[in-house]
């Protein structure tokens, strides 16, 4: 039994999976993070924030990631990126939030996947990878999900509570974080309580990303995160997320755009019946 | 060598299940250690749930938490480790940062009235920074020294910066004055 068991797991890690989906990952990373950097290089925060040494820095990082989107030696890249990013959370703890550490994992994981075999400029074309370095990623995900989702509900219960004003409307109007107006909004009340409803069924039924309908869940959770960035100033946490989900994602978008394009070559004229 | 991958794996799922066990992960080093503490939590719930809640306490400390005390080795020099608990909730309470210069203000949080440096002041790293301070987590003096000399930087004829941080019961209601530092020319010292 353990045997067989064993077997089936070091299939499902080794499985050939489309090398284009870690490609997306590394270059969504490298995207978001580098629009994050170049956020605050436009704000000009780097010498209050981070520190006159930390210029250096900054710049590296912004060349590794330049470097890791465009699948030049992108595992080294991506090596370098993470410990860039590291020092500059350790200089400034403040600003370093749980999506920075969550993101420097997921970097970790694409840099030792392999994931130069596709849309990169340098590196051996290969169609096919093993799966483990997006089966790590879903588990990430997942496993990020489900925690805060037990972390919302252990904070406060009121999440799922038809009483007293949303947890969600305190969310998106608290004027620290939230960008919707506390007082236009305040009459929208069912909204906010359906949206947090929604949010804890997303975060608690986060295993369900590893199922069979990862795809269906994960258009939840896009959803989810996608109004997190609309209604806060959340930033990279919605956006980093965001950038997991090609793992979910892109092997049904590209299986249904190699369909599609399968479909639209012209058809192969039928051979000429001999005689 | 195909084993020794797939291991690898196995190894990394089981330990990064540990590390962020859900539930477990917010739990304290010395939940329900005390007999004291446990009776509090018999006299408000069921008989079943203490028992529960005490093995999971005990499980915490005796075997999960001395695996993640071991990874932070590894965890730090990379910046990996983790809090868990993403996207927390935010406060009941109505909390606001307000900036005035010479009497007037300039900046007040979810106020597009009241926006100078909002971008700023709205970015992701410096977000926590405001937040920390107005729920007075933090003094609030770095923050406070830092606002003015971004106002000394955009008003040079500015001779008084004042940072308060409010709070309300609900949004619209009477705010009150929770953190008040502010500094004057030529010293630009950040007081109460």
């Amino acid at each position: 039994m353990t045997a067989r068991w064993w077997a089936r797991w070091v299939a499902s890690c080794l499985a050939p999976t489309d090398a284009r989906v870690l490609a997306a990952v590394r270059i969504a990373l490298c995207l978001v993070l580098a629009l994050d950097i170049l956020d605050v290089l436009r704000l000009g925060l780097v010498d209050s924030l981070l520190g006159d040494d930390a210029w250096p820095v900054v710049v590296g990082l912004l060349g590794a990631l330049a470097l890791a989107g465009l699948g030049v030696l992108p595992g080294p890249a991506l090596v370098a990126a993470v410990v860039a990013s590291a020092w500059l959370g350790a200089h400034f703890p403040a600003g370093d939030r749980a999506i920075d550490r969550l993101l420097r994992t997921a970097m970790l994981v694409v840099a030792l996947g392999g994931s130069a075999s596709r849309w990169s400029l340098v590196g051996r074309r290969r169609d096919a990878i093993p799966a483990w370095p997006t089966m790590l990623l879903a588990f990430l995900v997942a496993l990020a999900c489900l925690d805060a989702g037990v972390a919302r509900l252990m904070d406060d219960p009121g999440w799922l509570g038809g009483r007293g004003e949303p947890a969600m409307y305190r969310l998106a109007c608290d004027p620290l974080i939230g960008r919707l107006d506390p007082v236009a909004w305040q009459h929208r009340m069912p909204l906010f309580r359906v949206g947090g409803w929604l949010l804890v069924a997303f975060e608690l039924g986060a295993p369900l990303l590893l199922t069979r309908w990862s795809r269906w869940w994960a258009l939840f959770g896009v959803a989810v995160h996608l109004a997190a960035a609309l209604v806060t100033d959340a930033g990279l946490m919605a956006w980093g997320m965001l950038a997991l989900y090609p793992v979910f994602l892109a092997p049904w978008v590209l299986g249904q755009a190699g369909a599609a394009a399968t479909t639209s070559e012209p058809a192969t004229p039928p051979r000429d019946r001999a005689g | 060598m195909r084993d020794l991958l797939a291991g690898i794996v196995l190894l990394v799922c089981a330990l990064m299940f540990v590390l962020a066990t859900p539930g477990l992960d917010v739990m304290p080093d010395r939940t329900l250690a005390s007999v004291r503490e446990r009776n509090a939590l018999g006299r408000h719930q069921p008989q079943w749930w203490v028992w529960f809640a005490v093995r999971a306490a005990e499980g915490n400390r005796g075997l999960r938490l001395p695996v993640t005390r071991a990874l932070k080795v590894v965890e730090r020099p990379l910046g990996l480790e983790q809090d868990w608990t993403a996207f927390s909730e935010p406060t009941r309470i109505v909390r606001r940062l307000e900036v005035a210069v010479d009497g007037d203000l300039v900046y007040r949080s979810g106020d597009s009235e009241y926006a100078w440096r909002r971008s700023t002041l709205r970015n992701r790293r410096v977000l926590p920074v405001v937040s920390d301070a107005c729920q007075r987590r933090t003094e609030g003096h770095w923050l406070a020294a830092w606002l003015v000399a971004l106002v000394r930087k955009d008003l040079p004829d500015a001779r008084r910066v004042e940072i308060r941080c409010t709070r309300a019961d609900f949004p619209g209601d009477e705010s009150e004055p929770t953190l008040v530092l502010a500094a004057e020319a030529p010293a630009w010292q950040v007081q109460p």
